[in-house]
């Protein structure tokens, strides 16, 4: 194998990237819509509501290895 | 299951070629997996009909339409990676993942450059929400308000508030209060509603040797109560991502290519 392997600083900022563009593919566009206007559903009982997702809480772990 | 659309020759069964097959397949696939006295009843029901035609049924390829009922969004460019994921429920997409990544000056190629580092699997957010408001077992205990709760042990006692759900808590308060004195969408009446969403991740290790892992993103709902959410009986935990970690394979291709 030739080179050297990447330095601490080049994985670290892998891996941030890697999951920040993971989010990015998560949060997109028609969520980015549902968050600003809402998503209109009629729910079973019947009654027409418009629905604005708001993530509250995120407990997560970061891959470290 | 319904209908799911219209074909140019009219067939409002697709991809069931009849009704008949259409209501055998909803019995099969909709109603449990074990059957009880009521589904019996139900297929009783089914068979009887007038307009149940046997011959209808006798030419059904059933093995072909259940595959196309399993097809996910990323079929046709299928290969043995994806297979596994033909087994889950509709509604899986595979994004590839790319970033950018910088090279110093000592590098062949310096500056940034884009890299594949693999496919993201997940589901779309707002479909997952959609899917909850439509299962009529969870409607009624969804809380599509939040409140404060106090407790009051005697009539001596000051009131004391509860802190518990996250309906009752100040972050929903806050975020339904502020919902409801935005200015909103023109000229629309109905009721707004928070949804909360609680995200969850955490790494794991399948196996005891090797190194198979994999890193699941797991949506719950704060509209729910936490001792309904903590019981895998009730099905409230939501597959939404499976995360993609720095491979290996992208350490061992930044070393090759430092020196490009």
């Amino acid at each position: 194998m030739k080179g050297h392997p990447p330095s601490d600083a080049l994985v670290t900022h892998c891996r941030r990237e890697v999951l920040h563009a993971q989010w990015d593919i998560l949060l997109d566009e028609e969520f980015l819509m549902a968050y600003e206007h809402g998503i209109v559903i009629e729910c079973c009982d019947e009654i027409t509501r418009r629905f604005y997702p708001r993530p509250l809480t995120y407990s997560a772990d970061y891959k470290e290895k | 299951m319904t209908p799911p659309r219209f074909t140019d020759d009219g067939n409002p069964f697709e991809p069931f070629p009849n009704k008949s097959s259409f209501r055998l397949a909803d019995w099969h696939w909709n109603h449990g997996v074990q059957k009880s006295c009521e589904s019996f009843n139900r297929l009783l029901d089914i068979v009887s009909d007038p307009e149940f035609r046997p011959e209808d049924v006798r030419q059904t390829n059933w093995k072909k339409l259940n595959s196309r009922l399993a097809a996910n969004d990323f079929d046709g460019s299928m290969d043995e990676e994806d297979a596994e994921w033909m087994d889950e429920d509709a509604g899986w997409i595979r994004t590839p993942i790319t970033i950018s990544v910088p090279f110093h000056r000592r590098t062949k190629i310096p500056g940034p450059q884009d890299y594949y580092v693999g496919d993201l699997y997940h589901r779309s957010f707002v479909a997952v929400i959609r899917e909850k408001l439509a299962k009529p077992q969870d409607d009624r205990q969804f809380h599509y308000e939040p409140f404060e709760l106090y407790w009051q042990p005697s009539n001596t006692c000051t009131e004391e508030r509860v802190h518990g759900e996250l309906y009752t808590s100040p972050a929903f308060l806050d975020a339904h209060r502020e919902l409801q004195e935005s200015p909103g969408e023109p000229g629309c009446n109905l009721p707004r509603v928070v949804v909360a969403m609680m995200l969850w991740s955490d790494g794991t290790h399948l196996t005891t040797f090797g190194n198979a892992k994999l890193w699941p993103c797991y949506l719950f709902f704060g509209n729910e109560s936490k001792y309904r959410r903590c019981k895998p009986s009730c099905h409230l935990c939501n597959h939404v991502a499976y995360f993609q970690a720095v491979s290996r394979l992208l350490n061992l291709r930044l070393t090759v290519s430092d020196k490009l």
